[in-house]
């Protein structure tokens, strides 16, 4: 159990910054996710943890000691890579008991660890195979296995499950998340999958071009993001910009938009910001029966049906276009007007941002 | 799509003749090699082709030759301490040059093979000068330094090509695990590019042993090489015995091939 | 960088140093040597003149050498080509066993040295050797041709010596070609010989502008060939620049011969990727 402090932390390459000042932190146990497209700095900051990387400036504390001029092999974290690194002329048993070997352990001992952490993976009967002949899901679950089998103080995984199907990604999800919170070791977890993150994490970090966008729950980081680009990356959202913006209170604001008139819940920032912009997930909006006062009203664009629901675009007289959920026996039909309703409590004024 | 048999289409006169053309090709290829492995076991007095008869007595020949048999063990030397001072070199050479990034890198790359980019000769002729001045001027000492410069490249373009092969995360996963750098190297590099090392020394070994001009121009006093000995053989006295000699040459580079093709596969190779 | 990164720079040095020591330092050492003054008792003197580059650049008979060496190569790197292209082409389509044999065949002269396979033509070109011999069965001549000590046997042995340098690259270009991309030229009616004239020769360039290059290169500096089966009476660049240097042992002179070798072989490498920048630039990926 440790907790990580992660202060200001940068990193640059010839003339692009890669990291301009990261700043995070772990409590014990705890799962931090770090989200963000390709090139935002999230596998960065986990190498500079790792000790791949020497960061230009800021620190990492574990337990409150600054652990940057300690190599990488003394460090004693775990680390699983997106393409599993795992050695390609060793056995799963070898590969999972390098790290035991190095520490000059007894072959008894060795062997037993590595059955039981084979265990824990599922992985049993496996010892002999060599890394080509298990399949993508096993290979991954080889090198959790190879990092866990050490009792790291901290666990780095990056992408760790980028390189699987659908299907496996969901059962080695899982598997990541009850063993670290079985052994209640710290983690660090990169991805760049919205819904991995917010399934996983006791924290997500959101990271843009270099910085921490907001550090929050997965539940603040959806329902309450701090700006455009957070709501845009943790999921599906539709963003109004509005008219008039007033102060309601104090964590509330009226704003106008699309023609109605709304008092919302509203970001710290926004009350103060020059322009602000509504926020509304899909499950904010409904479409409108016909006992319901509908807040806007627009010509549906599009319509898909998906199954357990219908995806629908309706496009507002000041153009804005609205996406939502229609119950999948809805009558909707592209052309004609629809009547949107409004679940305030779901949702969120926030500051704009220029991008 | 079906593997064309020709460029210009499958018509029955087209696959002939291109197949016919193929063939020849390769029999022009490969006839100086045949030629000389036949006429060595010539039961005659002359180097001819067909041979006349069969034996092994120009093989017993070349044996008697003390001055061939000393150019082959001064060959087969050189060419050891080249294949085993250049692999060495060229491993650790291939290690740094990983750790380059960018520009520095690619000029990297290229000093290390500029021995294969520059003629032969305008290197040797350098060299020639240069140990002179250094006071190691005709000496077995200036011939290898020459066979190892010669054959540096080749140990390094093997090398290196099976040392970019092993993804960079496999060493940073053994070093998160606890590994040094010499661990990493021992335990997780060193298997993984073997057989690109084992190769390159293979390559290193054959091109000293085949290096003609530059063995000229270093030669030292009162020792050859067998290709030196074998041209002043076949100026002086043309006879069977130097294609026993050249059968034995041939006969390192198929041995050479095999091992290319068992280690990493020709096609990777070439 | 991490500090385990920089010492791994430091590996580098032994071939750094080889490199620089021993090839780079007497090559610029030898650019001193050619303005040296001839020596009287040393093969070399001590002051420094340009008589040297005076007379190379004004002796015909040099020139002459110049010339043979540069003829002697074009023709060596333009027949290399015409025969190396269909087997390049046939190797590129080869694949598991028969590719692996093909791959020796290719492999095992290559590996074989120079002098070795000068020495198997000099039988075949015999008085009394093979191919006289086979010339004669099929009626094409009434008696031997002198073969051996021709310039055509120098030229023929060169393009043997050679060929699997221009094949090599050749192939590993056409198998770069994505299958697709002949496949669309085809969906759009092109005919085999079309695709290929249209699609595979253009896409193939790299290997070719590698491959001629690098046999231009070696053809005009090899110096065992032309010594072994050009015999005495005409003298190529190379054979006249050992001769200066290990017979005459006048080495300001076989200096100024390897830079002038040398300058001439930079100008027409330079010409020709000058000339072929474009098309090449277009076919890189």
């Amino acid at each position: 159990m440790a907790t990580v402090e992660v202060k200001n932390l940068r990193k640059q390459y010839r003339n692009v910054v890669a990291l301009d000042g990261v700043s995070l932190e772990a409590r014990a146990g705890q799962m931090v996710t770090l989200l963000g497209p390709s090139g935002c700095g999230k596998s960065t900051t986990l190498r500079c943890l790792a000790g791949f990387l020497e960061p230009d400036g800021g620190d990492v504390r574990i337990d409150g000691e600054s652990i940057l001029s300690i190599p990488s092999n003394r460090r004693g974290f775990g680390v699983v890579f997106q393409n599993y690194a795992l050695f390609p002329h060793m056995t799963v048993a070898e590969n999972v008991g390098y790290g035991l070997k190095l520490r000059k352990c007894a072959k008894s001992e060795i062997h037993a660890r590595v059955v039981e952490v084979l265990r824990l993976v599922r992985l049993t009967g496996l010892e002999d195979r060599l890394p080509r002949e298990i399949s993508g899901g096993q290979q991954q679950r080889v090198a959790l296995a190879r990092a866990l089998v050490l009792k790291p103080r901290l666990l780095l995984l990056d992408e760790p499950l980028a390189n699987l199907d659908a299907r496996l990604r969901d059962e080695v999800r899982w598997l990541v998340r009850d063993l670290q919170q079985q052994s209640g070791i710290t983690a660090f977890y990169v991805t760049h999958d919205q819904s991995e993150a917010m399934a996983i994490s006791d924290m997500v970090a959101v990271m843009k071009a270099g910085r921490v966008a907001q550090f929050a729950s997965p539940r603040e980081i959806y329902q309450r993001p701090a700006e455009r680009y957070v709501a845009n990356f943790t999921g599906e959202a539709n963003i109004l910009t509005c008219r008039t913006a007033v102060p309601a209170g104090e964590t509330r604001m009226r704003v106008g938009v699309g023609g109605a008139d709304l008092e919302v819940d509203c970001a710290p920032a926004a009350r103060t910001a020059g322009d602000v912009e509504l926020l509304l997930r899909p499950e904010a909006l409904r479409l409108a029966g016909p006992d319901d006062t509908a807040a806007f009203r627009g010509i549906v664009t599009k319509c898909a049906f998906l199954g357990a629901s219908q995806h629908c675009e309706i496009e507002l007289p000041d153009g804005n276009i609205l996406k939502l959920a229609a119950p999948p026996n809805a009558r909707v039909v592209p052309g004609e007007s629809a009547g949107v309703v409004i679940d305030c409590t779901h949702a969120w004024a926030m500051p704009k941002v220029p991008a | 799509m079906t593997a064309a048999a020709t460029p210009f289409g499958d018509a029955p006169a087209a696959r002939y003749g291109f197949g016919l053309l193929v063939v020849l090709l390769y029999v022009f290829l490969l006839a100086p090699l045949v030629t000389i492995v036949g006429a060595s076991f010539t039961s005659g007095m002359l180097i001819e082709f067909p041979p006349r008869g069969f034996s092994l007595q120009w093989y017993g020949q070349f044996f008697q030759r003390d001055n061939l048999v000393a150019a082959l063990l001064v060959s087969l030397r050189v060419g050891l301490i080249t294949a085993v001072v250049t692999s060495i070199m060229a491993m650790m050479a291939a290690l740094a040059g990983q750790a380059m990034a960018g520009k520095l890198g690619g000029w990297f790359q290229i000093g290390m093979v500029l021995p294969l980019l520059v003629p032969e000769l305008l290197t040797g002729v350098g060299l020639l000068f240069f140990l002179y001045k250094i006071g190691l001027g005709r000496s077995l000492l200036g011939l290898q330094i020459g066979h190892i410069l010669m054959s540096f490249p080749y140990a390094y373009v093997s090398i290196s090509a099976a040392l970019r092969q092993v993804p960079p995360s496999l060493g940073e996963a053994s070093s998160s695990l606890g590994a040094t750098g010499w661990q990493t190297f021992r335990l997780v590099t060193l298997p993984l590019v073997r057989p690109g090392l084992v190769m390159g020394a293979i390559f290193a070994f054959i091109n000293s042993f085949d290096l003609y001009t530059m063995s000229l121009l270093l030669k030292p006093v009162g020792g050859t090489t067998l290709p030196l000995a074998l041209f002043d053989f076949l100026t002086y006295e043309f006879k069977p015995t130097a294609a026993a000699a050249a059968t034995l040459s041939i006969l390192l580079a198929l041995v050479g091939v095999a091992l290319v093709q068992r280690l990493v596969g020709l096609q990777r190779a070439f | 960088m991490r500090r385990a990164a920089r010492l791994q720079l430091l590996l580098g040095l032994p071939a750094v140093a080889l490199i620089f020591v021993f090839m780079i330092l007497p090559i610029t050492n030898m650019v001193e040597m050619s303005f040296r003054t001839p020596g009287v008792t040393e093969p070399f003197g001590n002051d420094y003149t340009l008589m040297h580059y005076g007379r190379v650049l004004g002796d015909p008979y040099y020139w002459g050498a110049l010339g043979r060496s540069l003829l002697v190569a074009t023709t060596v790197t333009v027949l290399c080509l015409i025969v190396s292209y269909p087997v390049a082409w046939h190797l590129s389509k080869a694949d598991g066993l028969k590719m692996v044999i093909l791959y020796a065949l290719i492999a095992s002269p290559l590996m074989t040295g120079v002098l070795v396979r000068n020495f198997g033509w000099m039988i075949i070109a015999a008085l009394n050797g093979p191919l006289n011999q086979s010339l004669l069965g099929l009626g094409l001549i009434d008696r031997p041709l002198r073969l051996l000590f021709t310039q055509g046997l120098v030229v023929l042995a060169l393009v043997h010596v050679f060929m699997p340098f221009m094949v090599l690259p050749i192939n590993n270009a056409i198998r770069n070609i994505s299958p697709s991309l002949v496949e669309a030229a085809a969906s759009m009616g092109a005919s085999r010989s079309a695709t290929f004239r249209d699609i595979v020769l253009p896409l193939s360039f790299p290997g070719i502008q590698a491959g001629v290059t690098l046999v231009f290169v070696l053809a005009i500096a090899a110096y065992v060939t032309p010594a072994l089966l050009g015999g005495q009476m005409v003298t190529y660049m190379p054979t006249q620049i050992i001769a200066e240097l290990t017979g005459t042992f006048r080495w300001p002179l076989g200096s100024t011969l390897a830079i002038g070798l040398s300058l001439t072989t930079l100008l027409v490498v330079a010409v020709f990727t000058l000339a072929t920048w474009r098309l090449l630039d277009r076919v890189r990926a």
